[in-house]
C-alpha cells in the first residue's frame, strides 16, 4: 500500500511538471527552454 | 482602441509601458534590449473611458527607413497595422535627433501625441523646453513625462485617447524627403523651443568619470574589479549566509520525508523521491540566495549605467578582431541568457559577422551556468570569487581567439561598422527595480528547477537504479548501471581532461539539456543531499568530503568547470543558434567550434596545472594532444582553403 500512495505521489510531481513544461512551450515563446530570457531581454516572442 | 509607443532607441518606451500597463519587461540602458513588439493592456486607472485600450510597446528606431529586422518590425506596424494614436516618446535631454522621427511620424498622418520623456534630466542639464511652441510648430499635443516617476502619465493617456478622435494634419513644409532638408528643419525648431544653459562642450563630472572607466588601460581592470566586487557579495559572504537558512529547511524536509516513508516502502521509490526529486532538486535550489544576490547586484550595475560604458569598452576590442560593433550587446544580454542573446544577433546588418556573434554569444556564463560556478569555486577553492571572475575573462579571451579564426577563415575585412551608444547618465540605482529584477530571476530559476531539472533528476535517478536487464541494481553496483551504461563509453575522451569517470561524464551531458542539471547530476550519482554547510555559514560542507567523492584535484575540477562553461550550451540555445544562423553550415561549424575550443581550454588547464603542481603531465596527455591538434589542424585547413579561394579567384580576374 505504501508503494502505490508512492508511486502515485512520484507520478504527481513527474506529470505536474511535464504539463508545466508542455504548457509553456504550447505558449510558443521561443525561450521556453530558458525562464531566465524574459528576464533578460524582450526579445523571446519577436518573430523572424 | 490601439495606442502605439515608438521612439528613438533608449527615450524610455518600455519603462513607460510598464508603468502604463503593470507589465515587468526588461528595460535596459541601450539601444537593443527590445527587439520584438510588446502588448499590454492598459491599467484602468489610468483609463478614462469604458473602451479597452492596447498598448504596443515597439523597438526603436530613428528614422522610418529601416536597415534591420527589429527597425522594419516598427516600420511595418505604424505603416501597415494602423494604430488608432501613436504615442511618440521623445527624449527631452536630445531632442535634435529625436524630432527627426517625430516628423517622419506626422508624415503618416495617424493621430500623434508626443511624450516629452525624461524632464527631470532637463534642470540637471540646464536645458528648457517651450513645449507649448513645439505643439504649435509641429500641431500635436505634447505632454511632459517622467516614465521612471510615473509623472505625467494620466494627462498623456487623456490626450492620447482626445486625440484619437482628431485627424491629424501636420504643419510640415513640403520637400522634407531629403534627408538633409528634414535635418535643417528640425533644427530650426529646436533652436526656437530649446534653451540650452550649460553649453555642450563643457566637460561634466559624468565626462570626467567615463574619460577614466572607459580608458583604453583602465576600463578592463576596472571592469575585472567590479565583477569581482559582485561575486565576493554574492558568493562569499551574503549569498553563502542566506543559503544556509534555505538548505537547513531543503534538510529538515527531505529528513521529515525519510522518516515518514520510514522502512515500508521500497527503496527504489525512495530512492527516486528522496535522492532523485528532493536530493537533487534540492542541490540546485540550494543556490537560489546566491543566484539572487548575484541577478541583485548585477540589476544595480546595469540601472546605474555602467554596464552601458563596459559596452564601449569591449567595443574597441572586438571590432579589431572582425566583429560589429553591436557585437556587444547580444553578449551582454548573453550573460542573463544565451537564447535571447542569439537572437539579439539579428539587429547586425552584416550576415557573417551576426552569425559570427551567434556562435560566440553562448560563450559568455548565462544565469544557468552561475550555479555550477558557485558549486565549484566553492568545493574546490574556500569560495574564492577569482574563480567567477576569470570565468567571465576566458569567455571574453575565447570570444576573440574565435572571432579572429572566424574571420581567417572567411576572409572578412576589419569592421567598419560603428557602434553608436549613447550612454546614459549615472544614476543611483532603483532599489525597486533591482529587486523586482531578483525575484522575477529567482521565480524563473526556482520553476526551472521545478520542471526540467527535477524531470532530468529523476530520469537519471531511475537510469542509475536499474541495469539495462531492468534489474534493481546492487548497492555499490552503480557501474552496471544503465546510466553508467551510457556515459563509460564517452568517459575515456575526457581523461586527458583530468575527468575520465562516468559519473562526472554524465553530469556533463545532461548539462546540454539545461545547465543546471549539472550540479543536480553530481547530486544523484554520488549521493550528495546538499552542497551548503547549516552548521558553520560555508558554502559547501565538507568541502574536502566532497572534492574526494568527485575524485578531482583542484585542477581537474577547474578544467571540469571550463569544459561546462564552454562547450556548447543548452538545446534550447543551439535551437536559437540555427533560427539566427539560418545555415546548417554554420551551425555545425559552431557547434564543432564550441566543442573544439571547450575541449582544449580544458585540456591545457588540467595539463598544465598538473604540471605545475605535481611535476608531470597528467594521464592521457599525449592523446589529448592527439585531440587538440586535429581540431587546430581542421581550423588552418580551412584557413587555406579559404585563401586558395580568393587566391583563385583574383586569379581569375586578372
Amino acid at each position: 500500500m505504501a508503494d502505490i500512495i508512492l508511486t502515485a505521489v512520484i507520478v504527481l510531481i513527474i506529470g505536474a511538471a511535464s504539463l508545466k513544461m508542455i504548457r509553456d512551450n504550447k505558449k510558443g515563446s521561443k525561450c521556453a527552454g530558458c525562464p531566465y530570457a524574459d528576464q533578460a531581454t524582450n526579445s523571446c516572442n519577436a518573430e523572424k | 482602441m490601439r495606442f502605439a509607443l515608438a521612439g528613438n532607441p533608449n527615450s524610455g518606451k518600455t519603462t513607460l509601458f510598464n508603468a502604463i500597463t503593470g507589465k515587468i519587461e526588461q528595460v535596459g540602458n541601450w539601444a537593443g534590449v527590445t527587439i520584438a513588439k510588446k502588448e499590454g493592456d492598459l491599467k484602468k486607472n489610468l483609463n478614462p473611458g469604458e473602451e479597452k485600450i492596447r498598448i504596443v510597446d515597439l523597438p526603436g528606431v530613428y528614422s522610418l527607413t529601416p536597415f534591420t529586422s527589429e527597425e522594419s518590425i516598427t516600420y511595418d506596424f505604424v505603416r501597415e497595422e494602423n494604430p488608432d494614436v501613436i504615442i511618440n516618446i521623445v527624449d527631452a535631454t536630445n531632442l535634435s535627433r529625436s524630432l527627426f522621427f517625430t516628423t517622419q511620424l506626422l508624415e503618416l498622418g495617424i493621430p500623434l501625441v508626443i511624450a516629452l520623456n525624461k524632464g527631470d534630466l532637463l534642470e540637471k542639464k540646464g536645458i528648457k523646453i517651450d513645449k507649448n511652441l513645439l505643439g504649435e510648430k509641429l500641431n500635436v499635443a505634447v505632454v511632459e513625462t517622467v516614465s521612471t516617476m510615473d509623472k505625467g502619465l494620466d494627462k498623456l493617456i487623456q490626450e492620447a485617447v482626445s486625440s484619437s478622435e482628431k485627424i491629424q494634419k501636420n504643419n510640415l513644409p513640403s520637400g522634407l524627403d531629403d534627408d538633409k532638408k528634414r535635418f535643417a528643419f528640425v533644427d530650426e525648431i529646436v533652436k526656437e523651443i530649446e534653451i540650452r544653459e550649460i553649453a555642450s562642450h563643457k566637460q561634466t563630472k559624468q565626462d570626467a568619470v567615463d574619460r577614466i572607466v572607459t580608458n583604453k588601460f583602465l576600463g578592463i581592470p576596472i571592469f575585472a574589479a567590479v565583477i569581482f566586487a559582485v561575486f565576493s557579495v554574492s558568493q562569499t559572504y551574503l549569498g553563502p549566509l542566506l543559503a544556509d537558512f534555505l538548505v537547513g529547511w531543503i534538510d529538515k524536509f527531505y529528513v521529515y520525508v525519510a522518516s515518514f516513508l520510514g522502512e515500508n516502502a521500497s527503496p527504489v521509490l525512495s530512492a527516486l523521491l528522496l535522492d532523485g526529486i528532493i536530493g537533487g532538486v534540492g542541490a540546485v535550489m540550494g543556490f537560489l540566495p546566491l543566484i539572487m544576490v548575484l541577478f541583485f547586484m548585477l540589476a544595480l550595475l546595469e540601472d546605474s549605467g555602467y554596464m552601458a560604458r563596459v559596452a564601449v569598452v569591449m567595443d574597441r576590442h572586438l571590432k579589431k578582431v572582425g566583429l560589429s560593433g553591436k557585437s556587444i550587446i547580444p553578449m551582454i544580454i548573453g550573460t542573463g541568457c544565451a537564447i535571447p542573446g542569439v537572437m539579439a544577433t539579428r539587429t547586425i546588418k552584416n550576415e557573417t559577422q551576426r552569425r559570427t556573434t551567434a556562435m560566440l554569444t553562448p560563450f559568455m556564463p548565462c544565469g544557468a551556468k552561475l550555479p555550477i560556478i558557485a558549486l565549484f569555486a566553492g568545493v574546490f577553492f574556500e569560495d574564492a570569487a577569482w574563480v567567477g571572475t576569470l570565468m567571465y575573462f576566458v569567455a571574453i579571451f575565447i570570444i576573440i581567439i574565435g572571432a579572429l579564426l572566424v574571420q581567417k577563415i572567411t576572409k572578412e575585412g576589419p569592421s567598419r561598422n560603428y557602434f553608436i551608444l549613447e550612454l546614459p547618465e549615472y544614476k543611483f540605482p532603483s532599489l525597486k527595480r533591482a529587486t523586482l529584477n531578483m525575484f522575477s530571476r529567482g521565480k524563473a530559476f526556482i520553476m526551472k528547477a521545478a520542471t526540467i531539472i527535477l524531470i532530468c533528476n529523476a530520469a537519471v535517478q531511475i537510469m542509475q537504479s536499474f541495469t539495462w536487464n531492468f534489474q534493481v541494481v546492487e548497492e555499490g553496483m552503480e557501474s552496471a548501471s544503465i546510466l553508467a551504461g551510457i556515459s563509460a563509453p564517452f568517459a575515456f575522451i575526457f581523461i586527458p581532461l583530468g575527468f575520465g569517470v562516468w559519473q562526472l561524464t554524465a553530469a556533463a551531458i545532461t548539462g546540454f539539456i539545461a545547465k543546471e542539471n549539472v550540479v543536480g547530476t553530481l547530486a544523484v550519482v554520488y549521493g550528495i543531499t546538499n552542497f551548503i554547510d547549516t552548521e558553520e555559514l560555508a558554502l559547501v560542507s565538507g568541502a574536502a568530503d566532497v572534492a574526494s567523492v568527485m575524485g578531482l584535484t583542484s585542477v581537474g575540477a577547474l578544467a571540469y568547470l571550463m569544459f561546462n562553461l564552454f562547450t556548447p550550451p543548452c538545446f534550447a540555445a543551439i535551437g536559437a543558434m540555427n533560427a539566427e544562423m539560418d545555415s546548417k553550415k554554420w551551425l555545425w561549424a559552431g557547434i564543432g567550434f564550441q566543442f573544439g575550443i571547450g575541449y582544449t581550454v580544458a585540456y591545457f588547464v588540467y595539463q598544465t596545472g598538473t604540471l605545475l603542481t605535481t611535476g608531470s603531465f597528467g594521464a592521457g596527455a599525449i592523446p589529448g594532444l592527439i585531440g587538440v591538434i586535429a581540431f587546430f589542424a581542421t581550423i588552418t585547413y580551412l584557413i587555406r582553403k579559404r585563401e586558395q579561394e580568393v587566391n583563385l579567384r583574383v586569379g581569375e580576374v586578372h
